[in-house]
Order: structure tokens, then C-alpha cells, then sequence
């Protein structure tokens, strides 16, 4: 007999499912026969939604220092899961018809589930052992998501940009760790929190190190430059769930490892978050404003709402967490809403989509029934979710991210948040403008069209082809995102759940108290924060 | 002989500052890729280099862990750049065809 060690797998067993999947659905993928993209996609979506079930299932069930203290299953790590997980049940919806017919689905999806998996262990990761193994286990998937529509230059481009930079990051926050273990002598997050001997300078470095690491994945500026490259060349699908799923895995590590780790460090990492903050708020909405492209828009939106999310780690003594949490949760919704209409439109006119290119699709005409208008109502209410109009849900989960920061003394860091969405207001509009205040333009059309990357000269498909599921799941989420503005409670209780893994101290009423000032949007203090 | 783990660590940190150099200034995407290379096996090295100031073999596993992941990050990066000479090539060869006519 061969002694084993008694490991917990309940405490893996989401990771277990989609990991499992991955293998089946590259077999499946393999297959020549025209049935082995259907399997492909069931195959993918029935064990995310397995993971989802799984997850909500135990969601309250903790694990804690399982495989020799590597991994704590908990209520973080849970929302973390189920956000990876419900992102990738949206990347796989969009891709269903649009991606290139290129044979290459298995491989989309393994890799898709690979990288929910990685998220996963990321979220679940108490050593950095296992922050690195799940970052890069991501990180690699998604490199190759971004390069797998082989036939066009700027996904290609788009890949090897984003492993260079990833690749790089991931040196940082492995020569960050090395530091922290030097120091500390261990690589467990709970013993280096409990460490107290000397916290001298190795500490710091290797702790802004691991930050900086971090906040590459996150794309927080001034650590962001490779976001609207990546986001523009990868295929519409893959943008999606890069520009959500990784945003919430990233977050969600962060603040496991800030609030375990380096709690007597926090008056040093506190402004430093709080410095990253402003920098994504300000850089992010100033280049969104100039963009005509889309995708790029939308991508320097997502350096942006980074920022905002930042304030939720700032203000991880008070009700940073919490809210974190349910504005990762919106921010996923209303991206992805957003993102499915992008994809309805690249397929319709068969390139990438400009500005120009939205223009009077809103209109409810002789050619368009009140059913084809329905899409770009859906978008329009992410984009005034996005900005932060009550009382879509955007609105509230920036009042509790800037609630946050104000306890916690940073009243500075809400009012550059609250210019910084007055500034936003000028590119979420314009999509509105174009939609229902513009007609089609064709010459304004090709101007824009001419500063797109080239067009794929791979197997593509035609301009036309019609996209049900994705339009009717983009309407889908708008919904979403009006609903969740009007059901914050559950979702913070996962939060304050959340926060409790993390931060001993304090109480979580002050986020009630929040969720109760979000149900009456015209309270002064909801105003104020506007 | 016996030489103090504070060498190794200089030693770990030079090459970290080399790799990121390569990364940030180099314009060849293979040079870039054996600088990301450099640096994290930096980080190997400090992470062995504190296995044994700590007399632990925490640093040890984890540098195998990071050999092996690194091993997989340059495998997709070399796929990306072959895949683009391809594309590459391929086009010169277009461009070669028309000009013979």
C-alpha cells in the first residue's frame, strides 16, 4: 500500500470540475465531425454551470489551510468563482457564432476553462505558491485566447503584446514573493501577517512588488498601457471575459493578500493603492474620451472603472470589501452587456465597430421593429450604468466604493471619483448620442473604418450573419444591471461574508446601512456622491 | 569555501535589473521573451538563495513550481512569434508571386 496524504478535494472541487472539463473539452474539440463544436460548447457550459451550482451550493462551507496550506476555500473565494465562472457562460454564449469557423473550438474552449480555473485557485490561493501557480495558469490561457485567431496580425500582435507585459508582471510578483519570503522566512499569507520580527525594507520591497504584479493583471494605471492594444486585437469574446473575469479574480486576490499579509504595512500600502487609484481614474476617462474605435473605448473604461474599483481595497478596514464585491459583480454585468452589443454589431457589419458605426441603430422604424430596437436600448442602459446615473445599479456601486473611502479618511480619493464620472459621462453619452440622436453617416462610417487594424483575412464570417443569442444576452444583462441596482442586499451579504474572512475588526453595518441609502436613491447623501 | 546568502541575493537582483532592461528596451520579441527568462529565474534564485538562510525547503519547491510554469510561458510565446514569421513569410511569398506574374 502506498500512503497518500489525506487531502480535502471539497475544498478544490469547482477547480476539480472546470479543470476536468478542460481536458474533456479539447478531446471533444478534436473531433473532425461538424457535431464537435456543439459538444464542445455543452461540454463548457454545462461544467461552468456545474461549478456555479457547486459553488452557490456550499458557498457558506470554509475550508481553511487545505494541501499543506495552500489554499483557504471561503466566502471570498466563492464570489470569486462564481463571478469567473458566470463571466465564462457569457464569453462562451457571445462566441457561439462569434468567433472565425476555424476548426479551433476545443482549444477556445479548454482554454477558456482553463482560465476560470486559474482564477479560481488565484482567489483561493493563501500562499504565494499558489498565487503564482493560478495566476499564471490564467494568465497562459488567456495569452493564447487572445493569439488564437492565428489568421489576423492584430490578434497575433494582441497575444505576444499581452505575454510580454503578463510575463513580466508575473517576474515582478515572483521577485516580489522571494523578497517576502527572504523577510519572513515563509510564503504563507497568514504566517508573513503573523510575522514579528524585523519588517524592515526587504518586506516593503517585496510587498510593493507583489502590488505592482497585481495591479498589472488589474490594468490599473500607470500600469496599463498594454490594455487597450490587447483588448483591440483579441477576438470580441475572449475582450469580454478578459476585461471582467480577470478584473474580479485580480481584485479579489489583492485583497487577500493586502488585508492577510501586510496589515502592519497598511498606512504605507493604503496611499499607494489610493495614488493607483486617482492615476487609473484620471488616465482612464481622459484617453476614453478620444477614442473612436469601440473596443479601445472601452478598454480605457475598464482602466477607469479600475480605478473606482481600487477605493474598494482602500477601504478594506470599513466597508471596502463589500462593496468591492457587489461593484465587481456590477461592473461584470454591465461590461459584458456592453461587450455582447459590440459583438452583435462586429458580426453585422463583418469588421471591428467605430463610433460611427452606432449611429441611428437606435431608431424604431419601417426597416426596424420595436424587437431589432431592443439591443441598442440594452447597451445604452450599461453605458448609463457604466457612468453612474441612478438608478441603474453603477450608481450605487460607486456610492459604496466612495461610501468606503470616505470612512476611511480618504474624502479626497471620492471627490477625484466623483469628477473623474462627471468626465466619463462625456464617452458613455456619445454612444447614446450616436444610437438615437444621429443618422448613418456613410462617408463619416468609412473615415472612421480607415484607422481600424486590418480586416481578417482568415475564415471569417460574413457581414449579416445575425446574432440572436448574443443580442438577446446583452439585453439580457442590462436587465441585470437594472435589477441588481434594486437587489443590493444579497450581494452584500456575500460581501460583508467576504469581509469577514479578511478583516476581524469593525463591523459590517455600515454597508447595510449603505444598502438601505441605496434603496432610496434620492437620499442627499446618494446625491452628494453623485 | 563558503560564500554569504547576501551575494546570491545581490547576485539575484542584478539579474532581475538585466532582464527588465531587455524587456524594456529591446525591440527583438526573442530577446524579450530570454529577458522575462532572466528575470524570473532571478526570482529562483532568490527563492533558493532564502531556502537556505531560512534552512526550509519552501523556496526550493516553489523555484520548481516557477521553472515548470516558466517552461510553459515560453513554449506559448515562441508559438506566437513562429506563427508570425509564418504569416510573414507568407506574405513575401504573395508579393514575390506577383512580381513574376
Amino acid at each position: 500500500m502506498i500512503d497518500t496524504p489525506d487531502l480535502n478535494w471539497a475544498a478544490l472541487a469547482p477547480e476539480l470540475i472546470t479543470g476536468g472539463a478542460c481536458m474533456v473539452a479539447l478531446l471533444v474539440g478534436m473531433a473532425r465531425a461538424t457535431w464537435s463544436r456543439v459538444a464542445a460548447t455543452l461540454v463548457t457550459a454545462l461544467a461552468l454551470i456545474a461549478s456555479i451550482v457547486w459553488t452557490i451550493a456550499t458557498f457558506s462551507t470554509t475550508h481553511y489551510s487545505e494541501f499543506g496550506g495552500q489554499l483557504h476555500s471561503d466566502e471570498l473565494t466563492n464570489v470569486g468563482r462564481i463571478i469567473a465562472a458566470l463571466c465564462g457562460l457569457v464569453a462562451v454564449a457571445l462566441a457561439v457564432r462569434g468567433r472565425a469557423n476555424d476548426g479551433r473550438h476545443g482549444e477556445f474552449h479548454a482554454l477558456l476553462l482553463a482560465a476560470v480555473t486559474g482564477m479560481g485557485l488565484l482567489v483561493a490561493s493563501s500562499s504565494f505558491v499558489t498565487l503564482f501557480i493560478g495566476l499564471e495558469l490564467f494568465s497562459i490561457a488567456l495569452y493564447v485566447m487572445c493569439a488564437l485567431d492565428a489568421e489576423r496580425v492584430a490578434s497575433l500582435e494582441s497575444g505576444l503584446k499581452y505575454l510580454i507585459v503578463g510575463g513580466m508582471s508575473s517576474a515582478v510578483l515572483l521577485y516580489g514573493s522571494a523578497l517576502v519570503y527572504g523577510a519572513t522566512g515563509s510564503l504563507a499569507y497568514a504566517d508573513i501577517g503573523a510575522y514579528d520580527g524585523n519588517r524592515g525594507v526587504l518586506l516593503y520591497a517585496g510587498a510593493a512588488m507583489v502590488l505592482g504584479g497585481l495591479a498589472f493583471k488589474v490594468s490599473a494605471a500607470p500600469l496599463h498601457w498594454w490594455t487597450p492594444d490587447v483588448y483591440e486585437g483579441a477576438g470580441t469574446p475572449v475582450t469580454a471575459f478578459m476585461s471582467t473575469a480577470t478584473k474580479a479574480a485580480g481584485f479579489l486576490a489583492m485583497a487577500r493578500v493586502l488585508t492577510t499579509s501586510f496589515v502592519p504595512e497598511a498606512d504605507k500600502w493604503m496611499p499607494i493603492v489610493a495614488a493607483l487609484s486617482v492615476a487609473s481614474i484620471v488616465v482612464g476617462n481622459l484617453a476614453a474620451l478620444v477614442q473612436p474605435h469601440l473596443k479601445r473605448m472601452l478598454a480605457y473604461s475598464s482602466i477607469a472603472q479600475a480605478g473606482y474599483l481600487l477605493c474598494g481595497i482602500v477601504a478594506w478596514e470599513n466597508t471596502g470589501v463589500p462593496a468591492l464585491v457587489y461593484a465587481l459583480v456590477v461592473y461584470s454585468a454591465m461590461t459584458l452587456g456592453a461587450f455582447a452589443y459590440v459583438v452583435v454589431l462586429e458580426r453585422e457589419i463583418g469588421r471591428d465597430a467605430t463610433f460611427a458605426d452606432l449611429a441611428g441603430r437606435g431608431w424604431i422604424g419601417e426597416d426596424k421593429t420595436m424587437l431589432q430596437a431592443l439591443p441598442a436600448l440594452g447597451v445604452s442602459i450599461c453605458m448609463l450604468s457604466l457612468a453612474g446615473i441612478p438608478p441603474t445599479a453603477g450608481f450605487f456601486s460607486k456610492f459604496g466604493l466612495f461610501d468606503g473611502v470616505v470612512q476611511s479618511g480618504y474624502g479626497w480619493l471620492a471627490v477625484v471619483g466623483a469628477v473623474g464620472s462627471v468626465i466619463s459621462l462625456g464617452y458613455y453619452l456619445r454612444v447614446l448620442v450616436e444610437l438615437y440622436m444621429r443618422a448613418p453617416d456613410a462617408a463619416r462610417i468609412a473615415a472612421e473604418a480607415a484607422d481600424l487594424p486590418a480586416p481578417t483575412t482568415g475564415p471569417t464570417r460574413p457581414a449579416g450573419t445575425r446574432m440572436p443569442v448574443a443580442a438577446a444576452l446583452g439585453v439580457a444583462l442590462a436587465a441585470i444591471t437594472l435589477l441588481l441596482a434594486f437587489l443590493p442586499e444579497r450581494i452584500f451579504d456575500a460581501g460583508c461574508d467576504a469581509r469577514g474572512e479578511l478583516v476581524s475588526t469593525g463591523s459590517c453595518t455600515q454597508v447595510e446601512a449603505a444598502g438601505d441609502a441605496a434603496d432610496s436613491p434620492a437620499s442627499t447623501t446618494a446625491a452628494a456622491a453623485q | 569555501m563558503s560564500v554569504a546568502v547576501d551575494w546570491y541575493v545581490g547576485l539575484s537582483a542584478v539579474l532581475f535589473s538585466i532582464g527588465a532592461a531587455g524587456v524594456l528596451l529591446r525591440r527583438n520579441a526573442l530577446v524579450v521573451l530570454l529577458s522575462i527568462e532572466i528575470m524570473l529565474n532571478a526570482g529562483n534564485l532568490a527563492l533558493v538563495a532564502f531556502s537556505r538562510t531560512h534552512a526550509q525547503h519552501d523556496g526550493q519547491v516553489f523555484a520548481i513550481v516557477v521553472m515548470a510554469i516558466a517552461a510553459s510561458e515560453v513554449v506559448v510565446g515562441l508559438g506566437i512569434v513562429v506563427a508570425l514569421s509564418h504569416m510573414r513569410r507568407e506574405l513575401d511569398t504573395d508579393e514575390l508571386a506577383e512580381l513574376h506574374g
